[in-house]
């Protein structure tokens, strides 16, 4: 066998995408459901170029509707080249406690969506809703909130049109700071798209001194900052929001450094059923 | 500001002007736009204002001037070698931002990263170890010119699969000793040290350019075996496993990270066909008990890629490129057939394996600022294997001298017999063909 014959694919670890999509009857006026269809739809090209060309990960999207109920779009998640998008349809009322509660059972590696050999980064969730919940979703938040996966995802939250669900989203992602409020429907479908891109990349960029020690907070944080102005950019128009412009070091909390000699390791290890 | 538009016409510090023509391609650093440079096409690089702002944020010694000036001085400076595509104007600032102009990559240069992914193959072992030279040349010219490049990563190269020729780009955080501009690198290419929080320097990037070979040469990752896979690469874990405790997969005494057949198949695979001299290198760079200033040098490595080229035969059975150990019993890496050397050309530092398919290359005559050059090559006789020849590929005209002391010229695709005791000068330097 010569040299480089035979040569294999080196493995890459996965990072699995999750989108979350409200898809309750609200999400039916000025067509935002429609809006959220055309952005995975349209986004699924890049983000197979992305994964195609990065050699640090390979992604995976998987995709949670919720309204009465919560249901996988995706029952496993899927390489985004070879995932076809079926129109969601809206109707119902808003489950988010069912969404936490099925994103909770999948978030492992046993039964799981994450079970790969050649590991994983943390997960990427991004979260789209227009109104506040109607069930019970305190529990279930909680209990995902105990979730090794969940607790280390980079999670962001778009608040369509509605401003009441607000405080609900921000104890979802763990920071108003990593909140996209969008308005103007013409915006979200941009949003989403530079979301789904930036946080892909987000691994195999190269990482600046300032980077070092920030929580999982800050980084959601960082990259909606960064979303909003390439959106911004991209469009030249307005901030959408004042957060943009805030100070997101305020109430930052800062990751915690692991003793290397401690059995604080293996906790941290057991965090990732 | 959003992208630039098309004819936009800017300034640059050397009373220049730059025309926008098109966006080539955008990070996160800024965008990369072809322009036409005071009537010639090159490369524009333009930063995003956002980047350069949040240096003036930074809380480290540098900001955004200094990072201009650094600019500024590089390009005055010049290029260290041929291979980075290196600053040669800067614009001046406009709308909270500028950019620099570069020559534009031509097209038959390819992204490393697409050689890590098995999307393009290099034609050859020879021009696999020349693509490994001319990148190791690149950093030994730099580093001796005082600087450091900070980022080392899979991203700055460009190679041509044809003939090994690098380019090197992003070449805006190369300072002088000392000087970072906030800069740490990209996860999985930053030394151990800079993991961990220090500033990268030119042993972080001796560190980094290890990575970069090791993985041109054995597609996988130096440090990435079972140990270092937990669930989740989770910043505590990058720390751990890049930073403060990572284990190379072929360390001889710490066998907790090994590579593994089903795991590592490329790496498991190639690492025994490659000689003991180079494995050393890797080995001493990625061991944990090396300090950062203890890293081999580059002109260690380059010493090692050039006997490498030099001892690279082709089997006399299959005529597969195989990596021999002059002195040893070698078995093809393809078909099994023993490829044993009897006799060397020997110069003063390095030997050419008179075996079918060695190249003599300049530099091991001697010829040491021709790095590329190819003066000559071993050949074996059709009918008989046994009978070897070194033909004259040069321009030169060689002198010899055989070892009943005749003396005979030797003029471009000539050949000399391989006889034991022959001498042949090239160029002022002088090889002896020795029986081994």
């Amino acid at each position: 066998m010569a040299l480089h014959d035979d040569l294999v694919k080196q493995k890459r670890k996965k990072m699995t995408l999750f989108y979350v999509v409200d898809t309750s009857g609200s999400m039916m006026i000025d067509s935002r459901i429609g809006k959220v269809n055309s952005a995975i739809e349209n986004v699924m090209n890049k983000l197979s170029e992305i994964s195609d060309n990065n050699e640090d990960a390979e992604i995976n999207i998987a995709i949670l509707e919720f309204s009465t109920g919560a249901r996988w779009v995706t029952p496993t998640p899927v390489s985004p080249s070879e995932y076809t998008h079926t129109e969601l349809k809206a109707g119902g009322v808003t489950d988010l406690g069912a969404a936490c509660k099925a994103l909770e059972e999948k978030l492992h590696r046993d039964n799981g969506f994450l079970d790969t050999s050649s590991g994983a980064y943390p997960p990427v969730i991004l979260l789209m809703s227009d109104g506040e919940p109607n069930d019970n979703w305190e529990k279930p938040l909680s209990h995902l909130k105990h979730n090794g996966w969940f607790e280390r995802a980079i999670k962001i939250a778009f608040a369509i049109a509605d401003e009441s669900s607000y405080d609900v989203l921000a104890e979802f992602v763990g920071t108003k700071e990593a909140i996209i409020q969008v308005d103007d429907m013409q915006m979200l479908e941009k949003f989403i798209e530079r979301a789904s891109e930036i946080t892909s990349e987000f691994q195999s960029r190269s990482k600046s001194s300032e980077d070092a020690d920030k929580s999982t907070e800050d980084t959601s944080a960082e990259l909606v900052k960064k979303i909003k102005k390439e959106v911004r950019d991209e469009t030249n128009a307005p901030t959408p929001d004042g957060i943009i412009d805030s100070h997101p070091e305020q109430g930052m909390k800062e990751a915690s450094p692991v003793d290397d000699n401690s059995s604080a390791w293996d906790d941290l290890l057991n965090k990732f059923s | 500001m959003a992208e630039l538009p098309k004819g936009l016409t800017l300034n640059t510090i050397s009373c220049g002007t730059v025309k926008i023509i098109e966006l080539l391609g955008s990070g996160g650093q800024g965008a990369v736009y072809r322009v036409n440079y005071n009537g010639q096409e090159k490369a524009l690089k333009w930063y995003h204002a956002s980047y350069l702002k949040s240096m003036d944020k930074s809380e480290k010694q540098t900001n955004r001037k200094k990072f201009y000036e650094n600019l500024k001085h590089n390009i005055q400076k010049g290029a260290p070698d041929k291979a980075f595509l290196w600053p040669q104007d800067l614009t001046e600032e406009s709308n909270g931002s500028f950019g620099y102009i570069m020559d534009l990559r031509p097209g038959e240069y390819k992204e490393l990263t697409d050689f890590l992914m098995l999307k393009v193959r290099f034609t050859s072992n020879i021009t696999m170890i020349n693509a490994a030279i001319n990148i190791i040349q690149g950093f030994y010219m730099l580093h001796n010119d005082g600087y450091s490049y900070q980022d080392l990563n899979n991203g700055g190269f460009f190679i041509n699969p044809k003939t090994g020729s690098v380019l090197i780009c992003d070449n805006d955080n190369v300072a002088g000793q000392g000087i970072n501009f906030g800069i740490s690198g990209k996860q999985r290419y930053m030394a151990p040290e800079v993991v961990l929080g220090g500033t990268p320097d030119k042993y972080s990037d001796r560190f980094s350019l290890a990575v970069i070979l090791f993985r041109m040469l054995f597609m996988e990752h130096p440090l990435e075996g079972k140990y270092s896979t937990p669930p989740c690469m989770i910043p505590e874990f990058e720390r751990r496993f890049y930073g403060s405790d990572p284990v190379f997969i072929f360390d001889p005494k710490d066998k907790r990270n090994e590579a593994s057949p089903n795991m590592q198949r490329n790496a498991y695979r190639l690492w025994p066909m490659f000689p003991e001299y180079i494995r050393e290198l890797f080995t001493i760079t990625f061991s944990k008990d090396t300090p950062p200033e203890k890293r081999p040098i580059e002109k260690k490595w380059l010493d090692a890629f050039i006997r490498l080229r030099g001892e690279t035969v082709l089997c006399g059975k299959c005529h597969e490129e195989n990596f021999i150990d002059i002195g040893k019993t070698n078995k093809c890496c393809s078909c099994g057939n023993v490829i044993e050397c009897s006799s060397i050309l020997k110069f003063k530092k390095y030997s050419v394996p008179i075996y079918s398919g060695a190249i003599l290359s300049a530099v091991q005559t001697g010829d040491t600022q021709n790095l590329m050059g190819i003066y000559g090559c071993v050949i074996s006789n059709p009918k008989n294997a046994k009978m070897t020849a070194i033909k004259n590929t040069s321009e030169f005209v060689w002198n010899v001298l055989t070892p009943s002391g005749k003396a005979v010229q030797v003029k471009q695709n000539e050949l000399v017999p391989a006889i034991n005791g022959l001498k042949i000068t090239i160029g002022g330097n002088e090889g002896i063909i020795e029986n081994i």
